[in-house]
């Protein structure tokens, strides 16, 4: 059962040098309650590909072309303001930075307090005081009362980043996407959050979109991978599948480059994407 | 080469940006050909052609475009020159605060501590006193004259650059360029100067364009007040000064000088504008 | 038995944080009695999370910062306390790879005046000799001699740490420390610049000490690794050793966080 379909979705940016195809016609599922990772590296489109399905893109980019059925309704139809209703409710986002993404003006309780005011108008104030220090602690925050009133310049790294996932689960999203979440936290700050997001999709049967270059992460997390490349999807699997039986060039060049300790010969030459090759000729790994 | 090729586009897509460039062009190459441009000398006089209107006026003749002022002067022609006195102090002026403010500000930034502290505090000092009054100070000590009005302009511009300077070379003096730099064995001289300083020019080039405007305004004003630029200099706020008392019977005296002096600030300005577009986010790596 | 390059004893670097006039400052103990070698040829890496210390502990040997206290001892000489001259020549044996390509090569410069300028400062070569030497230096790390004209902005990440790369090796040093070298770079140019470490260590003979917090990495490179933990090293073991038998608490939480792929 399938909560995102993605259809032929184009997203392209214009400017005096030309047009850039970020994200050139590609389809995949999210399904419910499932993880998705999206894999590739800088420029190829992954992040984009986020942005346009929740509708994100601004000048100079523009959404030309497909479809993104969420429950049956296509969002790049809807109305600006029916779309703002889907954001943070149906749909929420979490980011890279967590000290760029939270307002360093307001206390931590405050914001994820303004989700609650936005989508769950019918809350009145007490009610929704008890659901954020609920969803602090869902989120593993010690002493959720007391932090309610800490300013986000106080909290770490990996304290920031479970505010977030905070905010983003208080509407009780059914589907929630990260882009590169984990990539500018310490190792095992990144594990612990990593855990979290299992732990929430179990509880809560949220669906996941994950945005990553870490493969590692996405062995992890993931249980479908979708492999994307300069705007195009190279290769599509099921995270048992793609790990067990890599098959494009590309994905396979990828995990070769990466060293994995007791596996890849210490000091070895590690395997490269070679930027000569375009990893386009080859046919699509569709599974 | 291929960065000013990059910076020429992108510069040309504020409409307004261009024309200012053209105009500072034109008023530049007035200046420069004013002899050739400019009918008559500024200077000579001819008392029985007085406070002649302009041209298309039923009274106008052609051989004096604007008219006359009241010793008979060609008001075009002083005009023209005029171009001169108005670049000559902006440019002078600019250069004496910028250099001034230049160093200060790359010596407080670069060393920090107390140094930053004295320095700040001197140009905190100056900018405490409103620039019009330290202007006439400085003019009644060096006695009242065109050099004295660039002097008293270029001080007072100090803090300005200095705050701007200071600003740009704090950001940049962490960076790790400047740290590869200092490892090689690079001196404190050479690291203000050869290596972070080219990467703080935008926000100057600006400022300096910008300021140009400003002290070609700021100089009109103290020659009006009979501070800046003595008669017969043709220097245009003087122009404007002398002719107040006939701003019923003679107003072209005043409107064209008037006139001068907005479309150089203006498109000192719009260049500035321009400027600032493309200089700030753009060139700046990434 | 391996040279002994560095000897590095009890090492020291606290900060003292002004709370302000009333208040007694605060002292943050960024390496607190660090004590290790690094012998000639290996690849030392120091690992650690935010705030462990290793980057400061990399400052600390290439005099960035002077430390509160402790010794560094180059080819047993005590580094803390050289004079110009001597700084000099320090400076030629020992240099760095930055972390972040794009703020560790002058914006305003040409290429070629940034590796060259190591050269400039240090040596009385000609700016013949030296233009012949960088060109020499740019092939070796993999790049086009065209790019000598261009300017920084004009380069992808991992063409911009080759050239961090190449200005390091300009003045033929015996060690160089390699700050985060690959963390800002995408996966498989990361596996690129690594194998051209690896390559350029057997050439020039070169000592490297990493830091990073990436463990798959430093596995793959090391041969020793240093293991902090908020200022003062937890374990310090072969790379063997330390995967197979880890010791330390903290060790093990770092190790069994890794994400790796288990094919």
């Amino acid at each position: 059962m399938n909560l995102l379909e993605i259809k032929n979705l184009k997203t392209y940016f214009y400017s005096d040098a030309g047009v850039n195809k970020a994200v050139n016609d590609i389809s995949f599922e999210i399904p419910k309650g499932k993880t998705v990772c999206i894999v590739g590296e800088s420029g190829s489109g992954k992040s984009i590909t986020s942005l346009s399905i929740m509708r994100l893109i601004d000048h100079p980019g523009e959404i030309v072309g497909g479809e993104v059925i969420f429950e049956g309704t296509d969002l790049l139809k809807l109305s600006d303001k029916e779309m703002r209703k889907v954001r943070g409710r149906d749909i929420s986002m979490i980011f890279q930075e967590p000290m760029t993404s939270l307002n360093p003006s307001y206390t931590v309780g405050y914001q994820i307090d303004e989700a609650l005011r936005l989508h769950q108008k019918q809350l009145n104030k007490k009610q929704r005081f008890e659901k954020v220090v609920e969803s602090l602690e869902l989120v593993g925050i010690h002493n959720p009362r007391e932090k309610y009133r800490e300013y986000p310049f106080k909290l770490s790294g990996g304290q920031r980043q479970r505010v977030m996932i905070a905010i983003a689960m208080a509407c009780e999203p059914k589907m929630l996407i990260a882009d590169e979440p984990t990539t500018a936290l310490d190792v095992t700050i990144q594990a612990q959050v990593l855990d979290l997001m299992n732990e929430l999709q179990k509880k809560k049967g949220t669906s996941i979109l994950f945005i990553t270059h870490d493969l590692g992460v996405v062995y992890q997390i993931a249980d479908e991978v979708v492999v994307m490349y300069k705007g195009h999807i190279v290769e599509k699997a099921s995270a048992k599948e793609l790990f067990a039986d890599p098959r494009h060039p590309y994905t396979k060049a990828l995990l070769h480059s990466i060293p994995v300790p007791g596996v890849t010969p210490r000091k070895s030459k590690l395997d490269t994407v070679d930027e000569n090759v375009d990893y386009l000729s080859f046919p699509k790994e569709i599974r | 080469m291929e960065r000013l090729l990059e910076f020429i586009k992108q510069y040309k897509r504020n409409r307004a940006a261009v024309v200012g460039f053209i105009v500072v062009v034109l008023l530049i190459s007035t200046a420069i050909f004013a002899p050739i441009v400019a009918p008559y000398s500024p200077d000579i006089q001819n008392l029985a052609d007085r406070l002649i209107p302009p041209m298309w006026d039923a009274k106008g003749v052609s051989s004096h475009v604007l008219g006359t002022d009241d010793f008979g002067r060609d008001l075009f022609s002083r005009i023209i020159f005029g171009s001169r006195i108005s670049l000559m102090v902006g440019a002078i002026s600019v250069g004496v605060s910028l250099s001034f403010g230049l160093v200060m500000g790359i010596v407080a930034a670069y060393f920090g501590g107390k140094t930053d502290l004295f320095i700040m505090r001197i140009v905190d000092i100056m900018l405490s006193i409103p620039a019009i009054l330290l202007a006439i100070v400085i003019v009644s000590i060096l006695g009242p004259s065109l050099f004295s009005a660039m002097t008293a302009i270029g001080i007072v511009g100090i803090p300005t650059y200095a705050r701007i300077v200071r600003a740009s070379v704090l950001a940049e003096r962490e960076k790790e360029y400047v740290i590869a730099s200092r490892i090689n064995g690079s001196s404190n001289f050479r690291l203000m100067f050869v290596v972070i300083l080219p990467n703080c020019a935008s926000p100057i080039i600006v400022q300096a364009t910008m300021g140009f405007a400003s002290a070609v305004l700021e100089a009109a004003g103290l020659s009006f007040l009979g501070l800046g630029a003595q008669p017969p200099t043709p220097e245009w706020g003087a122009m404007l000064s002398d002719s107040l008392q006939f701003i019923t019977t003679a107003p072209w005296m005043i409107f064209y000088p008037g006139v001068a002096i907005f479309l150089t600030v203006l498109s000192f300005n719009l260049m500035g504008d321009g400027l600032m577009d493309v200089l700030d986010p753009k060139l700046k790596d990434k | 038995m391996s040279k002994i390059v560095y000897e590095i004893k009890n090492l020291k670097k606290h900060y003292e944080i002004n709370l302000g006039l009333f208040k007694k400052p605060k002292i943050i103990k960024a390496v607190d009695g660090v004590s290790f070698d690094v012998k000639k040829g290996e690849v030392l890496s120091i690992v650690g999370e935010s705030g462990c210390g290793k980057s400061t502990t990399a400052k600390l040997i290439l005099k960035i910062e002077e430390p509160t206290s402790g010794q560094i001892l180059f080819e047993g000489e005590d580094i803390t306390k050289l004079q110009h001259h001597e700084l000099s020549e320090y400076r030629k044996k020992v240099q760095i790879i930055f972390q972040d390509p794009y703020s560790s090569l002058n914006p305003r410069w040409k290429v070629g005046s940034i590796i060259g300028e190591p050269l400039k400062l240090n040596t009385d070569m000609s700016d013949k000799e030296i233009k012949e030497r960088v060109l020499y230096l740019m092939e070796k790390v993999g790049m086009h001699p065209d790019w000598f004209e261009r300017y920084p902005h004009q380069f992808s990440g991992g063409q911009r740490q080759r050239i961090g790369i190449a200005r390091a090796l300009a003045l033929n040093p015996e060690v160089i420390v390699c700050d985060e070298p690959v963390s800002a770079l995408d996966v498989s140019i990361q596996a690129q610049v690594l194998n051209l470490l690896l390559d350029l260590q057997e050439e020039f003979n070169l000592t490297y000490i990493f830091i990073s917090h990436d463990l798959s990495v430093v596995e793959h490179i090391s041969d020793r690794i240093v293991v902090m933990y908020y200022g003062d090293i937890v374990e310090l073991k072969s790379v063997e050793d330390l995967f197979n038998n880890p010791e330390a608490d903290y060790t093990k939480k770092l190790l069994s966080a890794i994400p790796t792929i288990k094919e």
